[in-house]
Formats: structure tokens, sequence, C-alpha cells
């Protein structure tokens, strides 16, 4: 498994800078100067410098390249062929786009005053740069995950159809000190972090699903 | 869909835009701007103007080629309706959420990658791994677009360029292909039988990219890895 992988974790140089924090936050800041860290030691910040700069293993730059053939493949005619620069421009392709679409939703992050990258800023981002055919089946994908992973949490009790709905199931949900104990005890059970949660591809144990993190975010909204 | 087919006209006609800023001192330009397929029937038409002065039967062969690379955008624009259509249609049928295509674990060390980027959502992974699949999905068929153009089985990196070079939204990606490659797309847009020899020789003046890159990018309204989308372009909703 791939997490088994990380190691050497070190905490955020600024992690206990924020000056306006709500109780939630706090609660969040003691966990975050638990696990909070930092993968790699890159100086720069720009898309460009970092395939330069970075530490991390020249692996994990990329996706699984038989995991990128796979989804060509699906696309492209039973005769094609796909030349080995190819695969790997594509590669690079992907990675680069990762980074650019999670910059510009961090700086919104970042602008709003808020920590935790939310799949709201992924899709607001994606629609910033351009990429409006992939908002709509997106939305849909985010919806439909919410329907059906958010039965396996103890958090929410129904599945739940519209935003407005879980937001307010939401917002009930993070407000009791309780559930923060609760991410707790999965903290300790996942070392990289108590917010993110991994999905290993083939993982059959049931897990537990945070989709939002502050559910007095102003962003939450319908796209 | 209406939808699909005018968000993807925008970023055609830009593309055409930025081809005519790249040559433009041609002295072809006025007459042959009628959208994409015009503007790269443009960089053909200099081409050839440099090299045989007659314009009656390079006129013919304009016309032959802009015909042919009509169909073959047309072609492609009714694919990505038909992918674009598919997509939402498998997603509405998507249950399983535990085997995505790309794994999630990856996806956040690549996010992470940015030291700025302090904490994501669980849900943030999931909505990119599918994002990916499409992102890959989408060039591939572009690129692919390119090698059938060529008359070829075999996808290329050069493809990948061409398809990066013609698509607005592809832009941040330009410094991933080489600029030989960038140079194969205009190479590769020259009909074939015009000129079998000195074709090459008499393209590389105009295939010349100059060394101040980012001026180039900028004057694309590319700021590096952050596009500067004209608001109204790109107000969709």
């Amino acid at each position: 498994m791939e997490t088994g992988g990380f190691h050497g974790y070190r905490k955020l140089p600024n992690t206990t800078s924020g000056l306006k924090l709500s109780v939630s936050d706090m609660n969040m800041n003691m966990r975050q100067q638990q696990v909070a860290s930092s993968d790699q030691n890159c100086s720069n910040h720009s898309a460009a410098g970092e395939e330069n700069e970075c530490t991390v293993r020249e692996q994990d730059r990329f996706m699984p390249i038989a995991n990128v053939i796979r989804i060509m493949r699906k696309i492209l005619p039973p005769h094609a062929k796909i030349s080995d620069d190819a695969k790997e421009t594509i590669q690079e392709c992907v990675s680069e786009y990762i980074s650019f679409i999670t910059g510009e939703a961090n700086e919104r992050c970042q602008r709003e005053q808020r920590k935790t990258i939310t799949a709201e800023d992924v899709l607001w981002a994606m629609s910033k740069l351009g990429f409006d055919d992939y908002i709509e089946p997106l939305t849909m994908y985010l919806h439909r995950y919410r329907e059906l992973e958010g039965d396996r949490t103890s958090m929410r009790g129904e599945p739940l159809g519209k935003r407005t709905v879980e937001y307010a199931t939401l917002a009930t949900a993070f407000v009791p000190p309780p559930f923060h104990h609760h991410n707790g005890y999965f903290g300790a059970a996942m070392p990289m972090g108590t917010y993110v949660r991994e999905t290993p591809p083939n993982a059959a144990s049931s897990h537990h699903h945070h989709g939002i993190s502050n559910a007095h975010e102003p962003n939450a909204r319908s796209i | 869909m209406d939808h699909q087919g005018h968000s993807q006209n925008p970023s055609m006609g830009v593309v055409g835009s930025g081809a005519q800023l790249a040559y433009g001192s041609n002295p072809y330009q006025p007459g042959q701007i009628t959208g994409p397929p015009g503007s790269v029937v443009t960089s053909v038409g200099t081409i050839q103007s440099t090299g045989q002065p007659a314009g009656a039967q390079l006129g013919q062969h304009q016309l032959a080629y802009q015909h042919i690379h009509q169909q073959q955008q047309h072609q492609l624009q009714q694919q990505l309706q038909q992918f674009w259509s598919s997509q939402y249609q498998e997603i509405e049928k998507v249950t399983d959420f535990k085997n995505h295509s790309l794994p999630l674990a990856r996806i956040k060390k690549i996010m992470k990658a940015d030291e700025d980027v302090r904490m994501i959502s669980a849900e943030a992974p999931v909505i990119f791994a599918r994002a990916c699949e499409m992102f890959i999905l989408e060039l591939t068929l572009r690129s692919w677009n390119h090698t059938e153009e060529n008359k070829r089985r075999t996808l290329q990196k050069n493809d990948i360029a061409a398809a990066i070079t013609r698509t607005d939204i592809f832009d941040f990606l330009v410094d991933i292909v080489p600029r030989e490659d960038l140079k194969d797309e205009v190479l590769a847009s020259i009909p074939r039988g015009t000129m079998p020899v000195a074709g090459p020789a008499d393209a590389l003046p105009y295939c010349y990219m100059p060394p101040q890159h980012p001026s180039q990018v900028g004057a694309a309204g590319v700021i590096m890895g952050k596009p500067v989308m004209d608001p109204n372009m790109y107000a969709q909703q």
C-alpha cells in the first residue's frame, strides 16, 4: 500500500499563524499541530519549479503509467498504438493539471482564510481556468459520491440528495466536540493526517467520510 | 449539446488568434481569416508564398486542404460532444467509489507538492481522480485526431503537442512539450504534395519560436501557469 510509504513528517512552520479562529478552527489547529506535515521540502511554489526542486521520489510525481495507459485506451481505436514518449508526456500533463488546478483552488482558500481545500474549491478552480465542460459531470459525481458514501459515515444517517440538506446536517455534525474526538481516534489510526482520508483502491473496510471541514464556510454553494 | 458546442468555439477562436499573432507579418493574413481552419491555412499560405510565386495552384491547394481540415475538425467536434455526453451518462450510473481509476494517495501527494497547500478534504482527491480521467481522455482524443490527420496509427509526442497548441485551456501545458514538437505541429499542417523537398527548409524560419518564450506566452494572454482568461469568454453557468 502506498500509504505505508509515508515517513518523516514534520510540522508546517506557520501552523499556528491563524489569528481569527473559531472554536472549530481552534480544534482543527490543535490537531494540525499534532499531525500536519509537509511531504516535500520545496522552496519554489511555482508549478514549473516544483519538478526541479522537490525532493519527492520520482515515481510519486506522476500517476502510475499503467493507469494512464488504460484510460487512454478507453477512447482510442483498438488498432491504435501509443509511443513511449507519448505515455510519459501524458503522465507529466496530468501532474501539471493537478498542480495547476490545486494552485488556483488553494489561492481561493487563502483569500477566504480557510485552511482546507474542498471539492467545491476544486470545481470552482476548474471553472475559473476554463474547464467548463468538466463542471457538470463532476458536480453530479460529487453528489452521487455523497449519496452513496454518506451511508457509511456515522455522522450522517441518511442518503443526502440535495446540497442544502447535507450542509445543514454537516453543520449539526461538526458542532459537538465529541465528533472532534472521533476524528482524533482516526488520526491515531492514520498517521499522515486525521482529516484527509485515503481510500486504497481495494479497501474492504468501511470508512468515515468528512466532506466539509468547516460548516460555516461561505463558499458552500452550488455551481 | 448547445453548451458543449458553445464552449468549444471560443477556445478554437483563441487558438486561431494565437496563430495570427505568431505570424503577424503574414501578407496573406487579411484574406485568409475565416476562423480556426483559416488560421492554419494562413500559415500554409505564408510558407508557400515564400517558396513558389504561382498563386493559382497555391489557391487550389489551400482550398483543398482547408476543406479536408475542416472535415477533420468537424469530426473532432462531434467526437468531443459525444465524449462529454457519454461522460455525464457514465457518471449517472457510477456506484463504486472505492476503485478509482487513479490512486488517491498519489493525487494527494501531487497536490501537497505545493508547500502552500495545507489541508485537503477527503472529497477533493476523489473529484480529482475523475477529473484527471476526463482530462486524459480529452487530451488523448484531441491528440489522436492529429495522428489520424497524418495517416499514422501510433500516437506520438508531437500529436500531444499539436493538441496542446490547438486547445486554449491546455495553454498551461505548453512548457511540457519541447519546441521541436511544437514546430512539428506547424510542419504537419503543410500539404505533403506541394513541396516534397523544399518544404522543411522553407518552413524553418516560420517555425522558429522567439527565445523569449515568456513574452510570447504573455502575448497569448497567459502568465506562467495562470491563464489570464477573458471573463466574458468563459462566463458560463
